[in-house]
């Protein structure tokens, strides 16, 4: 498995003005990760058409010997007060996405879409599949707490492409979690899932003093990632700034990729 | 200003609070008097997203047809933003909280509250926060 950092993890010093997206691509070079996910709707400040910015960081990441291992963003049908978006608004979206995963080299693009019914999303995903397979773009579903570890099975018969796959976040085999929210799943769930995973978010909220995650069995989730012969990027994904001001993010990022080192090299 | 039906102070998007407002001054402005405040959110987001705002200095609120926002040298009257949903604010971003208002009870260190209700884009989230994230920040400022 490849191992990266997603920029999300220095989170609290981007949104506060701290540092800035290309501060945070440089620290994750200089910490060794091979590759960087980047959120469209955090990380560039002319999305959604963010071309020339995504061609900018690109040439960045690349010259620092990583590359854009995934794109994320949001198609969300909210954005209007006055109604909801149609369906042509979030294929558009979709589709604007995609090339936005283009511009950056990403294989793997994580859309954030609220899957309710599930039949939402099949007709989604069947709606630019075509344009997916044209770019060699993956479409990866984030599989995330609260949904239990088979939550997408139907939409993954449904689709039935190599380009309509898993990006599982390791909140769903959390312990306790935040707020006791989480499922803890065992990890034989995470190994029935091989067939379709192509890209991981290290999920964590908080390290102990030896730069382990209490609530997260990294040493067992990674060696069952090997176990399943996962060939796609491990990504550390911090997310304790949503709680929290917490250390610099700089901190939090090496010892979050430290920890994914440990048992993932 | 707020009202929300839900327990809105639950939510975890509500930390970010701590972020919104990015300088402890209170500005003069040819308009009247202005607040640098940053996205709070997680996430960048339409104006449209924002479904309520409120200004205050040493307890007086200033009116809501009084209140704009400059975003990137563009300006928006608060009460029209809900059709705004092509401009995004996005994340790190300021903008600055525009009273057209001269006579505010301004004096050299103010307390000035800012309240600014963003409904997320996102429909899984507002199971959580129906009624929007009410961000809801006082602090002490100095006039500049």
């Amino acid at each position: 498995m490849k191992l990266g950092i997603s920029i999300y993890t220095y989170g609290t010093d981007i949104h506060a003005g701290r540092i800035t997206v290309e501060d945070a691509i440089r620290h994750a070079a200089s910490l060794g990760a091979q590759g960087v996910e980047l959120i469209g709707e955090q990380h560039f400040m002319t999305y959604p058409d963010a071309h020339a910015e995504a061609a900018r960081l690109r040439s960045l990441v690349e010259s620092l010997g990583m590359e854009v291992a995934c794109y994320s963003t949001y198609i969300n049908g909210l954005i209007r007060q006055d109604r909801r978006a149609t369906f042509e608004e979030l294929v558009q979206k979709a589709e604007s996405d995609i090339l936005m995963a283009k511009t950056l080299g990403a294989k793997i693009w994580r859309p954030a879409f609220f899957a309710a019914p599930m039949q939402s999303l099949i007709d989604l995903v069947n709606a630019v599949l075509s344009m997916l397979e044209e770019h060699g773009i993956i479409w990866g579903a984030e599989l995330h707490a609260p949904f239990p570890p088979m939550y997408y099975k139907e939409a993954l018969d449904a689709v039935n492409s190599p380009y309509f796959r898993l990006i599982p976040d390791f909140s769903c085999w959390a312990k306790g979690g935040l707020d006791g929210k989480y499922i803890d799943a065992g990890l034989d769930t995470l190994e029935a899932l091989a067939p379709y995973c192509v890209h991981c978010h290290g999920k964590s909220h908080g390290f102990d003093e030896n730069g382990e995650d209490p609530n997260t069995d990294y040493k067992n989730i990674l060696a069952t990632l090997k176990k399943m012969g996962f060939e796609g990027y491990v990504v550390c994904e911090y997310e304790g700034w949503l709680l929290r001001a917490g250390k610099p993010s700089f901190e939090i990022a090496e010892t979050h990729f430290n920890l994914l080192k440990r048992y993932g090299s | 200003m707020f009202k929300p039906k839900n327990d809105a102070s639950a939510s975890m998007f509500l930390n970010l609070g701590r972020d919104m407002i990015a300088e402890n001054t209170l500005r003069r402005v040819p308009e009247g008097w202005a607040v640098t405040l940053r996205m709070p959110f997680y996430t960048s987001f339409t104006l449209a997203s924002i479904t309520g705002a409120a200004l205050s200095v040493n307890g007086k609120e200033v009116a809501a047809e009084k209140l704009l926002l400059r975003l990137r040298e563009q300006v928006f009257p608060l009460q029209y933003v809900s059709t705004i949903h092509e401009v995004y604010w996005h994340m790190g971003e300021t903008a600055e909280l525009v009273a057209l208002e001269a006579d505010l009870p301004v004096q050299d260190v103010n307390e000035v509250r800012v309240q600014l209700c963003v409904r997320p884009g996102f429909e899984g989230y507002l199971l959580a926060n129906p009624d929007g994230i009410p961000y809801d920040e006082t602090r002490q400022m100095e006039v500049q």
